[in-house]
């Protein structure tokens, strides 16, 4: 076995970070993989957007925000994807709504892209209302005019809304003319007077409108212009620039041609890693040979996925010397598969997932048999477990037969058995070169080892002394937060999906415990996750609450209930103080506990060298610490995580461990719901498994 | 469970609808819309209506698919009703002229029809579905230059993305409405509320980027950036003749003079 160990040195490369932020491509090109799911997300959040806005009673300011979508995409990508994103939008939107949504989706794609082009130019306000009322404004008039055939073309659902209009104005006209004209009888003729008055005024509106439709359409789409590019510029720029600092970059990521490829041999020289904004080089010196088995070990963020990703041809183009091609994905080239088995997923289903990218036809139980997996075609990925994922995942990729396998920590997710199984399935391949990360030492002998040394060493996580923990499990009072007596749930129990989720279900929590409640997904744990926050109601069953207990619910995507821009603002916002420091007039023996609350809980959770810091340049573990700290700051004494586990690796479970003991250190008690039934943090009082709606204990 | 996420979903039963193709619906949704639009007369508003009912009765959906109409959405329902009635226009029925309220009705009418056609669509078809039917209705305009793969893509997967996308904004929501508003905690309530909804539409957009950079990745790695077809749906008869009525119906609203006659 020959092991070979590489540390990085700091070399900052941080101009090679500053180059232009869209890709210089032609404007004809196709679409590359990372434009095409840039514009579809952009489409499909415009989509729910203006869907959301017609539920709701704001829905004006919801077309705005799907303006503001489109114009993150328009800067930072070619006019060509945001075409064609508003191009896909308006169709959904056709199918499901009509013309009108699809008019609101012209809107917003038309008014972005303007915004979108002068924050990429970075222009002043003038020069973007100037720009958006040279293109915007004659589009959306014209579009209006015109692309309602009913409103210029024909006039006859034209005249049909007129008269609607006219016949309110009339209506309203005649029910303010009798109530006036019943207190002109009491002789409160001033009123009667009034009433004509307005009556009067609705029916001039109302004919005044209907006489100069069209001058009155160019006339308010004047104002939209005008009020979407001030709105546009305003905003847009502090989303980029924290678009920026979430490290989201406009990276181009194109499909490989597939045809004759020949990944091997490879070389490797040095692979550069970006860390907060810097760039940090690893001297590294590899050459990968047909057949050559290679296990690359070491902590997070060494550059273990960026090593792989730079062999598959996605990332650190000139590190490598290859004089083949990659082909990616394509059949008897490279297969790469990536960290979290949440994003390796492309497919609805299991059949489609398989199928994806593949031309030939394919033996399912076959394929998914020689990965240990038993699963129906049609079983939907959404419902798939993290080990699951990770098994389909790596099933695709042995479906290619590669002539080099990239696999990032594919085990785990897995149980010890299987990872047994997997490991020597990989270990079998004869005639491909298999690439593999991990953090266990499972090498086999033949393996060549690699060990990567932290590139940033992260400041350690100082755990919660053991003994202090103690002091608090030992105390336990008999004091209950929160009782479940026999609930159930059933979904949407009007309609036709109605489906029990929940039956029978009885739990307690008590004060400082800490429960953890386990099950597959589809098994009805985040309706039950929902119902202990306070956030659903159940449809069957009692629940007992203790007086004043403020329960909240942490989603498994942190950032979504991060809102504000740094972490300061943001827990004073969460905690309900002033971030100004200034005490309000009323209240201030209230606001002073509240202060000394949130200073003991930033002590507590070990953030102060945090509090100036954007929220975005906070790694993932980070931000489940500050939005904790936050909402225990705010007085919540019970707190429901739902699915924290997803996408962690090792490291992120110590350090959510040690997150958790702090949030119990503030006297706050915890139910994590998980689909992960092979890791429970340390601590936990209690362990229940939730199957098909009911709850059981299991006995540790 | 998101309030949105109902209307995407398909209902497990089957029916004659249901397994009509995906692309005889969407495109009888269209042309029939069209139609209606181009001349919204009563003979032609109240045919449509007829059709519609009858396509929701025969595709065996429960009348718990439609969603409750929001309370703000039926006090102005209602509120028009009133003031339409008020205006006392002829045709007069015993000395109460119901002109006002008969075009009212009208125009809520076209309105329903097209909305409950979307809505037997996504309950009877399934959104994926759908995706891959406006993928192959797009294709013959290839010829014209349009870049159809692309659009059809963009399509597909933009539909796959949407209930998380909804649930996302969702969650988003109930977290800003299960704080107190920053606006209340300064001075500068205006400049503070501006800067709130900057913040917001953040959190919504870095999220789906993450997740539109996860998805490219995948699909890279698999070699290939569009969904592979599903079986073609068989085209049978009952398309063809549906199609046939949609198309008749859309003629008719261009041709025949229809009842009542409205000004213009």
């Amino acid at each position: 076995m020959s092991r070979t160990e590489h540390t990085p040195n700091d070399t900052d490369l941080d101009r090679t970070l500053a180059a232009p932020k869209v890709a210089t491509k032609r404007r004809s090109e196709p679409l590359d993989a990372a434009e095409v799911a840039d514009a579809a997300i952009t489409a499909a959040l415009v989509v729910a957007l203006l869907a959301a806005g017609r539920i709701l009673a704001s829905g004006s300011l919801f077309q705005v925000f799907a303006a503001f979508v489109v114009a993150v995409l328009a800067a930072r990508r070619r006019t060509r994807a945001v075409v064609i994103a508003t191009c896909a939008a308006a169709s959904i939107a056709l199918i499901l709504g009509g013309l009108g949504p699809v008019s609101q989706a012209a809107l917003a794609g038309v008014f972005g892209w303007c915004g979108g082009i002068s924050l990429r130019r970075e222009w002043g306000r003038l020069r973007t209302i100037a720009f958006s009322l040279l293109l915007a404004w004659p589009a959306m008039s014209f579009s209006v005019l015109f692309f309602y055939p009913a409103v210029a073309i024909n006039g006859k659902l034209r005249t049909l809304v007129f008269e609607n209009i006219e016949n309110q104005a009339n209506g309203f006209g005649n029910i303010i003319t009798n109530v006036g004209s019943l207190f002109g009888s009491l002789r409160l003729s001033f009123i009667e007077r009034a009433a004509n008055w307005a009556d009067g005024a609705l029916e001039s509106t109302s004919s005044f409108l209907i006489d100069n439709w069209l001058l009155l359409i160019p006339a308010t789409e004047f104002i939209y212009t005008v009020i979407y590019a001030l709105a546009i510029r305003g905003v847009g720029g502090a989303i980029l620039r924290r678009l920026d600092k979430a490290l989201v970059e406009p990276a181009p990521l194109s499909l490989q041609p597939g045809d004759h490829a020949d990944p091997l041999p490879i070389q490797i020289a040095g692979i550069a890693l970006k860390r907060n904004g810097t760039t940090v080089t690893v001297p590294l010196h590899l050459e990968i040979n047909p057949g050559e088995h290679i296990v690359v070990e070491g902590p997070n963020g060494a550059g273990k996925s960026t090593l792989l990703d730079a062999l598959a041809g996605i990332d650190n183009h000139d590190a490598v010397i290859r004089s083949g091609t990659v082909g990616l994905g394509s059949f008897g080239g490279t297969a790469r598969v990536g960290q979290r088995p949440e994003a390796q997923v492309v497919g609805t289903t299991v059949e489609e997932d398989l199928r994806w990218g593949l031309d030939t036809p394919i033996d399912l139980t076959a394929t998914l048999a020689d990965v240990g997996l038993a699963l129906p075609p049609d079983r939907p990925t959404s419902e798939l477990s993290g080990g699951e994922l990770q098994r389909l995942a790596l099933a695709s990729a042995l479906r290619r037969e590669p002539k080099l396998l990239l696999a990032d920590e594919v085990t785990s997710m897995l149980d010890p058995e299987e990872q047994v199984r997997i490991t020597n399935r990989l270990d079998a391949l004869r005639d491909t070169a298999v690439v593999r990360t991990t953090h266990r030492n499972d090498a086999a002998a033949t393996d060549r080892r690699i060990v990567l040394t932290s590139a940033n060493p992260k400041p350690a996580v100082t755990p919660v002394e053991a003994t202090e923990l103690r002091t608090i499990t030992s105390s336990v009072a008999e004091s209950r937060l929160l009782r479940l007596r026999d609930v159930g749930f059933t979904h949407n129990p009007t309609q036709p999906w109605a489906h029990e989720v929940l039956a029978g279900v009885n739990l307690s929590v008590h004060r400082y415990e800490m429960l953890m409640i386990e099950g597959r997904n589809g098994s009805g744990k985040t309706t039950l996750a929902r119902i202990l926050a306070g956030l659903a109601k159940p449809s069957a069953g009692k629940i007992e609450e203790a007086k004043g207990l403020k329960r909240a619910l942490a989603h498994q995507h942190v950032r979504l209930q991060l809102l504000r821009p740094t972490v300061s603002v943001e827990l004073h916002s969460l905690a309900g103080i002033r971030a100004d420091g200034k005490e309000p007039s009323a209240d201030a023996e209230r606001h002073a506990t509240r202060v000394e609350n949130l200073r003991t809980t930033i002590d507590l959770f070990a953030l102060q060298h945090l509090l100036g810091r954007r929220i975005d340049e906070l790694s993932g573990g980070e931000q489940r610490r500050v939005l904790l700290a936050g909402l225990v700051a705010r007085g919540v004494s019970l707190l429901v995580l739902d699915e924290p586990l997803a996408g962690l690796d090792a490291s992120g479970r110590t350090e959510l461990a040690s997150t958790l003991d702090r949030v119990r250190l503030a006297g706050t008690s915890i139910i994590v719901v998980s689909h992960d039934i092979d890791w429970a943090p340390p601590h936990v009082d209690q362990r229940l498994r939730l199957t098909n709606g009911r709850l059981e204990e299991l006995r540790p | 469970m998101s309030r949105s996420q109902t209307f995407f979903r398909p209902v497990p039963v089957d029916s004659p609808v249901h397994r009509l193709a995906p692309e005889t619906k969407v495109v009888a949704g269209i042309v029939i819309s069209v139609g209606l639009v181009f001349n919204p007369l009563w003979s032609h508003v109240l045919f449509a209506a007829a059709l519609v009912i009858a396509t929701f009765v025969l595709a065996n959906l429960p009348r718990s698919v439609l969603p409750k109409i929001p309370l703000i959405v039926r006090f102005a329902l209602f509120g028009g009703a009133i003031g339409a009635a008020a205006s006392g226009k002829e045709p007069f029925v015993i000395g109460i002229g119901v002109g006002g309220l008969l075009d009212y009705a009208r125009l809520i009418v076209v309105g329903i029809v097209m909305i409950l056609w979307a809505g037997i669509l996504s309950w009877t078809t399934g959104l994926t579905a759908v995706g891959f039917a406006v993928r192959r209705l797009l294709r013959p305009l290839r010829h014209i230059g349009v870049p159809v793969e692309e659009i059809g893509s963009v399509v597909a997967l933009a539909v796959r993305s949407l209930p998380l996308v909804a649930n996302e904004i969702d969650v988003v929501n109930e977290s800003v409405t299960n704080r107190p508003s920053p606006a209340d905690l300064s001075d500068k309530p205006m400049r503070e509320a501006f800067s709130y909804i900057g913040d917001i539409s953040t959190a919504v957009i870095i999220g789906s980027h993450r997740r539109a950079r996860d998805l490219a990745t995948a699909m890279v790695s698999r070699g290939s950036t569009t969904a592979p077809d599903p079986k073609r749906p068989d085209f049978r008869r009952i398309d063809i003749a549906v199609l046939i009525v949609a198309f008749a119906m859309c003629v008719a609203a261009f041709l025949v003079p229809g009842w009542p006659q409205i000004g213009n």
